[in-house]
């Protein structure tokens, strides 16, 4: 079991199934095997827990295996605090994004479940790739399922939609490209390296030039190219106005996933890549990005008040949840780093569950205008409980998950800059208003067009749909109430991160035994901690070994 | 016990109380709905009743205290699920359940015929939860998780009857104003963090000694203060972000009593007397809260002047009577306020159940000039509200003399204090009188103003009047519980101030200046003028309303505009609408549509112009046409031969 690789596992197994799915003949039957086909996934994640070791910040679970020797690129992937929470919120919403979507995919029904398990497949590689190449390979792939998705089972502008997507996207991409290429040639510099590499460990330990006054010093420029490529992931205000668009149009299940995970690839690649690997840099100029991330959170909220679509509202909203967790970053400080990783799960659970209601009364009149709406309370109770539960989580109430994240973030940002904190701050009063303005209109008051319609009448949730959501309540109130629960298990690789951050460097842990082959190639620096702790598996070997390009 | 078990039952019973009625919302079974609930909130008290009894005796412990487990711990942050029973929390605990039993029990009459009563007493007992996670919480994050729980019950029950778009509309209106107030408290605890690197109540104050008094008005305590102060300005309704409050009395009534007057709304005043040592080192930031108070207590009095809806007259009354507990707090007397918190909640607690047995009695009439001559229908809630006007209006020796004059008396006499802010409590207590007085004969003298044959008031049944003796009896003695020394000294035993005595060492205060310490006559003095500007006030009320009822109608007719002024509450709502929220949504508008649409989305539009252009102008160099390449060739050749020869 030891040398199990159960990573790679995880990210190929949706793949797999995406190809027993595609070999199936006709549509039938493609339904309950994808639901079957991700609770496998989701159970096969949950192991991580079992082999995961939270006492040490040390890549865990590494596999590398040479892929271009020439310029030292591999097939190198790990999972530690940083990115282990995000593995397990992809494949915790895969089975609710299938069962959520039972109805709402009408056509082409297993091309789309092709199309969603080979996205799974690349977004959870991009949590785990260790090798920049490799990242971004999976990174890019991510972009053409989501892209057929909105453009084949999206709505009236789905092709203006996905196109713009696409295209946004693509021109962060092309940044990071160039980037990633210099910086491979900057570690086979002699001044750098001496060889060339593309493993993210030995990245870290590259001491690119910096000037503080200057743009144009090499890390300044590699930190705006990766930043540009996560900006626009992320989205973050000004470069946000392809996700309402893309959220309008893209199915139910389009929307969870985009808003649920794709969004984090962005600002999990500032937290993995672009704050360590040009550390003075985001020292530097991140004040541009907290800066930023406060308008973002202001001005997504103000947008979002004035949506005549719940849809738009919901996407405009997490423009300004996002904004956020780009605070928490860039606060650099341990508050602000644990609260926006935590908003960034809030945020894929709180946001997803609101898309899954979203979609759930679309099905039944067909409209998300919010003006035909009201007086729904009255007539789905249970749907509006579950409504209103999601909404105290997006604004942040107490003892739900989402409050934690934000006064994480808040605290963290307050503590690096009171203005920009109080600027921020003012975030909880807007979230207010435009969740509950809304929820006012379409819940309270008295019986709108569409919820009056007598031939029509609507009916409150069935039980797949109770089903679907209600994994999303418990975590909501779970993560609320016991974050430490969750925090522990991240809490030494963002200790880890925040105390190095000028001069960060990342060891692996391998488990098994010492001449495990995989293990022998292992790059890395030697952390003292993890000497010592092997206590709970047999042997644990820590390898300080060459770079694989060598 | 061990104290996890008391604080364990002492907070579980009511969100047990919760769960239960929750999961049966859609019961109408009052009678078990409200049974649960009230025994919940019974359970609490007497459990409160176990712990705070522990704190006396000789060795008693000052405090008994529960850890339960980690919430979040990173960096110097750690923050612990742990409750804490002091010497102040113990009144606040026995006030809530105590009250808060009561109000159970009222409800259980007051809903009968409610459509959903299980969903109402859940939401009463989860606000009963959320309320003691505020006052026992040992530190400011547990406190701002109770702070907010109790704010979205209050939510959750002023827009209880949601069909009623405007009963959704104020719920609205109270969660958002309550908001502005937290985003305050939040900046209050950042700062707070930032400075002693805890947020721990007992570790803030141990760690005081080493700062001095500040000065300015940039000290981190005084922001941390201020910032702490706008916090409670929207929990506790004042100045300027009081509106909320007349707005939430579209929630059912026993909810305006016991979270809208007795409970809920004292939490900013309870949370300054918790930090009160740290108030102590920013006399600015306290001179802020004594002005805020002065100006809400006088302010909010003279709209109560001029209300016709029951509700919305002692809503006013609330919001000034809140504002003397600030003026309180800021002039030093913290001890006072939390003297006046407690009084005010016996006597406004009984007078809102009060009105409920009149509006309930009245068949939903609210409307206090359709109303008149209850007396003779509702006795005994006619004895029982008489008892909360003498009370509140200051007449010795029932409750509210007490606490009042003690905040007066600290206002002149403090340190901190001064004649303006006397000046500014004594006409709030003048106009006091009077509105209650109008609205005691309104409500329940002279001849009755509506359709004998059509109403029938009738007294309520026994779960709705127990409370109201009780909270009577409670509105009758509760000042000698703080008997001021000078009138304990010419009593025979000559009783000693008990809650000054029982608070000293857990509150600070600020001294007397020295000419008052000992100025035994000038307190006699102020006592004696509050007492009969109040009785004078009352008496002119009297007149007016019962004696001749034709004099309001010429009285107000001399100055038209100032009375519809003050009718239409100074047209604060007015104001705010136009100024601030308005705007707020044209200028959200705009950004919607030129920012987003038309800025950045043009310059996207426009990079991808330039791009298909660039390549569209390209495609013209390679038309295949041989004289247009030869025309290229031949403008090189001369362009080479330029760069060459020059």
């Amino acid at each position: 079991m030891a040398q199990m690789p159960l990573l790679s596992l995880i990210v190929f197994m949706p793949l797999l199934f995406a190809a027993l799915m595609a070999l199936m003949p006709g549509n039938r039957g493609v339904r309950p095997m994808a639901l079957v086909a991700s609770l496998i996934q989701f159970g096969v994640s949950l192991l991580l827990f079992k082999y995961y070791d939270a006492s040490t910040p040390a890549l865990q679970l590494v596999e590398q295996h040479s892929w271009i020797p020439e310029f030292g690129i591999s097939y190198f992937i790990g999972v530690d605090g940083i990115s282990l929470w995000l593995i397990l919120l992809t494949t915790f919403l895969l089975p609710i994004v299938v069962l959520g979507s039972w109805n709402a995919i009408e056509q082409k029904v297993k091309a789309f479940h092709v199309a969603l398990f080979a996205l799974q497949t690349a977004m959870l590689g991009s949590f785990v790739a260790m090798d920049l190449v490799l990242f971004y390979v999976f990174f890019e792939l991510s972009l053409v399922p989501m892209y057929f998705i909105v453009g084949i089972w999206g709505g009236a502008r789905r092709v203006y939609a996905s196109m713009k997507f696409f295209i946004y996207t693509m021109a962060g991409s092309v940044l990071m490209l160039l980037a990633i290429i210099y910086l491979m040639f900057a570690a086979r510099d002699t001044e750098g390296l001496g060889y060339f590499t593309a493993n993210v460990l030995e990245l870290y330990k590259l001491k690119l030039p910096f000037t503080a006054d200057g743009l144009m010093s090499p890390q300044a420029l590699l930190f705006f190219a990766f930043s540009a490529a996560f900006a626009i992931k992320v989205p973050m205000f000004p470069v946000h106005t392809w996700l309402p668009d893309a959220h309008v149009e893209a199915p139910t299940p389009g929307s969870v996933v985009l808003a649920g995970v794709m969004l984090k690839m962005g600002t999990y690649g500032f937290v993995r890549f672009v704050i360590p690997m040009f550390p003075e840099a985001a020292e530097h100029f991140g004040w541009v990005f907290l800066f930023l991330g406060a308008v973002g959170i202001v001005y997504g909220a103000l947008v979002a008040m004035v949506q005549p679509d719940i849809k738009k509202l919901v996407a405009y909203s997490s423009v300004s949840h996002m904004g956020y967790v780009m605070l928490g970053i860039f606060a650099m400080n341990t508050y602000g780093m644990t609260g926006a990783l935590y908003q960034m799960l809030n945020h894929g659970i709180s946001t997803g569950a609101l898309f899954l209601l979203v979609g759930m009364i679309y099905e039944r009149t067909h409209s998300r205008e919010i003006e035909k709406y009201g007086g729904l309370a009255k007539v789905l109770p249970i749907y509006t409980i579950i409504f209103f539960i999601v909404t105290l989580s997006s604004i942040a109430v107490p003892m739900t998950n989402g409050f934690v994240g934000e006064f994480l973030i808040l605290l963290g940002s307050f503590q690096a800059s009171k203005l920009i904190g109080a600027i921020a701050v003012t975030g909880v009063i807007f979230g207010a208003v435009y969740m509950l303005w809304m929820f006012k209109r379409v819940f309270f008051g008295e019986k709108g067009e569409l919820v009056r319609d007598e031939k029509h009448p609507l009916h409150d949730l069935s039980v797949r749909e109770i089903v679907v959501m209600a994994p999303l309540l418990v975590l909501i109130f779970w993560m609320g109430l016991l974050p430490n629960h969750f925090l522990k298990y991240s809490k030494s690789s963002i200790d880890h991160l925040m105390q190095n951050k000028d001069a960060y460097q990342l060891g692996v842990q391998t488990m098994g035994d010492a001449v495990n082959r995989s293990a022998s190639v292992l790059p890395g620096t030697l952390l003292p901690e993890t000497q010592e702790a092997d206590s709970k598996v047999t042997a644990k070997a820590n390898m300080t070994g060459a770079g694989v390009g060598r | 016990m061990k104290p996890e078990l008391i604080f364990s039952v002492l907070l579980l019973a009511p969100l047990i109380g919760f769960l239960f009625n929750g999961l049966r919302w859609k019961s109408k079974n009052y009678m078990l709905a409200g049974t649960v609930a009230t025994g919940a909130a019974a359970v609490s008290f007497a459990m409160s009743i176990v712990a705070v009894s522990r704190l006396f005796g000789e060795g008693a412990p000052t405090a008994i205290q529960a850890n339960f487990y980690t919430w979040a711990a990173m960096d110097l942050l750690s923050i612990d699920v742990s409750f804490v029973i002091d010497r102040i929390s113990a009144l606040m605990v026995l006030v809530v359940t105590g009250v808060g039993t009561l109000i159970h029990l009222f409800s259980v009459g007051y809903m009968s015929h409610d459509e959903r009563p299980s969903k109402y007493f859940a939401y009463l007992n989860l606000f009963l939860f959320n309320m003691l996670l505020l006052i026992l919480g040992d530190n400011l994050l547990m406190m701002f998780v109770g702070w907010e729980g109790v704010g979205l019950c209050s939510y959750l029950l002023i827009g209880f009857w949601f069909s009623d778009k405007e009963k959704a509309a104020a719920g609205m209106k109270a969660f958002v104003t309550n908001r502005i107030g937290d985003a305050g408290f939040l900046l209050g605890i950042f700062v707070i963090f930032g400075l002693f690197g805890t947020l721990n109540f007992a570790e803030i104050i141990s760690k005081l000694s080493a700062f001095s008094v500040e000065t300015g008005w940039t000290g981190p305590i005084t922001l941390a203060c201020l910032f702490l102060f706008i916090g409670a300005t929207g929990k506790s309704a004042q100045v300027p972000l009081y509106v909320w409050l007349p707005d939430a009395m579209a929630g059912p009534t026993p909810v305006s009593a016991l979270i809208h007057a007795a409970t809920m709304v004292t939490a900013g005043v309870y949370m300054i007397i918790r930090l009160s040592p740290l108030f102590m080192l920013a006399p600015n930031a306290m001179a802020v809260v004594a002005t805020i108070g002065a100006i809400t207590a006088l302010m909010a009095a003279v709209i109560g002047l001029a209300q016709n809806d029951i509700k919305k007259v002692l809503a006013y009354s609330t919001v000034s009577q809140l504002g003397y507990m600030f003026l309180a707090c800021g002039v030093g007397a913290f001890g006072a306020a939390m003297f006046h918190l407690m009084t005010h909640a016996f006597f406004k607690a009984l007078m809102f159940l009060g009105s409920g047995s009149v509006i309930h009695g009245m068949h939903e009439e609210q409307d206090i000039r359709k109303m008149g001559g209850l007396k003779k229908y509702m006795p005994i809630t006619h004895a029982t509200f008489f008892i909360g006007w003498i009370a509140i209006i200051g007449i010795p020796p029932f409750a509210g003399f007490f606490s009042k004059d003690e905040i007066l008396w600290y206002a002149f006499a403090s340190e901190r204090g001064s004649q303006w802010f006397w000046l500014a409590g004594l006409i709030g207590a003048a106009t006091t009188a009077f509105y209650m007085t109008r609205l005691m004969a309104l409500t329940f003298w002279r001849k009755s103003r509506f359709d004998a044959h059509k109403v029938h008031p009738h007294e309520a049944g026994p779960s709705m009047l127990i409370p109201l003796i009780v909270l009577a009896v409670l509105s009758a003695i509760g000042g000698f519980m703080g008997i001021p020394h000078v009138i304990g000294e010419i009593l025979p035993g000559h009783p000693g101030n008990w809650l000054e005595h029982w608070l000293k060492g857990s509150i600070a205060a600020v001294p007397m200046t020295a000419e008052m310490k000992h100025a035994t006559t000038m307190e006699w003095i102020l006592m004696g003028i509050s007492v009969s500007i109040a009785g004078l006030s009352a008496v002119t009320a009297f007149s007016f309303y019962v004696l001749d009822p034709s004099r309001p109608a010429k009285f107000v007719s001399l100055f038209p505009r100032l009375h519809r002024f003050v009718e239409n509450k100074l047209m604060v709502d007015e104001f705010y609408g136009a100024q601030i929220i308005q705007p707020l949504i044209n200028a959200s508008r705009a950004l919607w549509a030129f920012v987003d649409v038309n800025i950045i989305d043009k310059a996207t539009f426009v990079v991808g112009d330039l791009v298909r252009g660039v390549g569209s102008t390209a495609r013209t160099l390679q038309s295949g046409n041989l004289q247009q390449y030869a025309l290229y060739i031949a403008l090189g050749a001369v362009a080479v031969m330029f760069y060459v020869l020059k």
